[in-house]
């Protein structure tokens, strides 16, 4: 079952009197449990692709679907607290009013327990470390219960071994409901530990669209993770990459 | 470890070194008033007007013109933050009615309310209504400005996130502008609430019976220069307390606010 829709999709922007081809003819169509990860250089036009499909931005041409009925969820690039709300509201708000927030408050405390921020939340947001603030961005998404999850580049702020912990706790939280997601990243080692099928975008186009079929849990270090690492650094015009140094998981 | 962050702790070094210049000032005051370094008409001794006080305070008739006043502030000051906060939000959501009344608007902002006096009071008569549009007309432009600023500089990103979960334009602004904009708001208020007790005292010096403005003028004319300065003091020392006093409560009921500005210090 298709979750969501890509045909066609164009988007120009202008700045300084200069015309700038964001996304140019992207067709893309995200079956259900599926995590897509779009990769690809600063200004290839992730982050547009990602918010158009996310509804947030109007394409030019082309259109975006998201099937009847599915729920979105969305992690941006910064949490995007509330000052004003604990971590505990900050996750309940995005039930999206104050009935269901009524109404959800077991289903907070359990997103709450699942994302370990059980100690923290009666925290407002800037008594919060980066990684505590992004968990509860991400709590805030997962609270809706949502078909598929939009998210930029979510962990990019994060440090390594923060960062791993995190994409580990995604991929059971979205494997356990089934959700699709659209994950936008610049980092291929990311890009190949999370997705089930790696999207490459380069100068607005999808120049590489393929499944990624390494077991998992994913080894960085493997030769298998190394070659696509490489090929598909080849694909976005970049150089053969070396093997990262493997972080210690705390 | 936790991963949550320390809040910090009051300078309470900077209420010690507070107390020390305070009392210092004293002191020197009283020395040179019993040196007869100073003229005791012009410039009473602390003693003489700490008597003064205490007397005042003692026959209640101190407590009857802090009620009076303190009661205008509280209805002129009430009726302000009625009429500025809906007139911000108003012109916050209705861009092109704020910009055609923005001349009038500034206009009306850049007058001293004193400067009204005389017509409020042929407006109102001299009665409480002339007082009350006194202190509205002066504490209405921080609270609406400090309302308007405040929702102004809501990040975007966060009205975005508000409509990712699904909030409607008035869950956006009851959920996330009006909350988001407190700290500039609280700040709109205190400054309307100082002035207001301003315009209030400059109001009962021109015509009022009752009120610490009237208090200090009565006493200047019965030349009792230390009742004078005991109104003075008492009005400064009122203003130190409503605005620690308004400090406290916000530290109570919006203790977020106070967060971010030491996170952002």
């Amino acid at each position: 079952m298709v979750r969501l829709s890509l045909a066609g999709i164009g988007k120009t922007f202008r700045a300084g009197g200069r015309e700038i081809r964001a996304l140019d003819g992207v067709d893309l169509e995200l079956p259900e449990g599926q995590l897509a990860v779009v990769v690809g250089p600063s200004g290839s036009g992730k982050t547009t692709l990602l918010r158009i499909a996310a509804g947030l931005e109007a394409p030019d041409t082309g259109r975006a679907i998201l099937r009847e009925g599915t729920k979105p969820g969305f992690v941006f690039q910064e949490p995007r607290l509330l000052g004003s709300l604990t971590a505990w509201g900050n996750v309940a708000i995005g039930l999206g009013s104050k009935r269901a927030e009524r109404e959800g408050a077991r289903r907070v405390d359990e997103i709450v327990e699942l994302l370990g921020l059980g100690g923290h939340r009666r925290a407002y947001p800037s008594e919060l470390s980066g990684g505590l603030a992004q968990r509860v961005a991400l709590g805030r998404a997962l609270v809706r219960d949502p078909d598929i999850l939009f998210m930029d580049e979510p962990f990019s702020a994060l440090d390594a071994p923060l960062r791993r912990r995190l994409q580990d706790e995604l991929l059971a939280v979205l494997a356990s409901r089934r959700t699709s997601a659209l994950f936008v990243t610049h980092d291929l080692v990311e890009a190949l530990y999370l997705g089930d099928r790696a999207i490459a975008l380069r100068g607005g186009r999808v120049v590489r669209d393929e499944r990624i079929d390494l077991p998992r849990p994913r080894e960085t270090r493997s030769p298998l993770f190394a070659g696509l690492q490489d090929s598909l650094s080849r694909t976005l015009g970049g150089g053969p990459q070396r093997p990262r140094r493997r972080t210690r998981i705390r | 470890m936790s991963e949550t962050k320390g809040r910090a702790t009051a300078p309470r070094r900077g209420r010690l070194s507070a107390f020390i210049v305070v009392a210092g000032l004293l002191g020197l005051w009283q020395a040179a008033s019993s040196l007869g370094l100073t003229n005791a008409y012009l410039l009473p001794s602390p003693l003489r007007v700490g008597a003064a006080f205490l007397q005042a305070a003692a026959s209640g008739e101190l407590g009857r013109h802090v009620a009076a006043s303190g009661l205008r502030v509280a209805e002129g000051f009430g009726l302000a933050v009625v009429l500025a906060f809906p007139a911000a939000i108003l012109a916050f959501s209705a861009p092109r009615l704020s910009s055609a009344f923005d001349p009038i608007l500034t206009f009306l902002r850049n007058i001293p309310p004193l400067a009204l006096v005389p017509v409020l009071i042929l407006w109102f008569g001299i009665g409480e209504a002339s007082k009350l549009a006194l202190i509205v007309l002066a504490s209405f432009f921080p609270i609406f400005m400090g309302t308007l600023s405040g929702l102004g500089s809501v990040d975007p990103r966060l009205v975005e996130m508000g409509r990712s979960v699904g909030f409607s334009r008035f869950g956006i602004l009851a959920r996330i502008m009006i909350p988001e904009s407190v700290p500039s708001v609280a700040n709109g208020l205190r400054l309307g609430l100082g002035y207001s007790w301003r315009a209030l005292v400059g109001a009962e010096m021109v015509a009022a019976s009752s009120g610490l403005g009237y208090w200090i003028l009565d006493a200047e004319e019965m030349a009792r220069i230390d009742v004078v300065f005991a109104g003075i003091l008492t009005i400064g020392a009122l203003g130190i307390l409503i605005d620690r006093g308004a400090r406290a409560a916000s530290h109570r009921f919006l203790p977020w606010a106070h967060l971010e500005a030491q996170w952002y210090a």
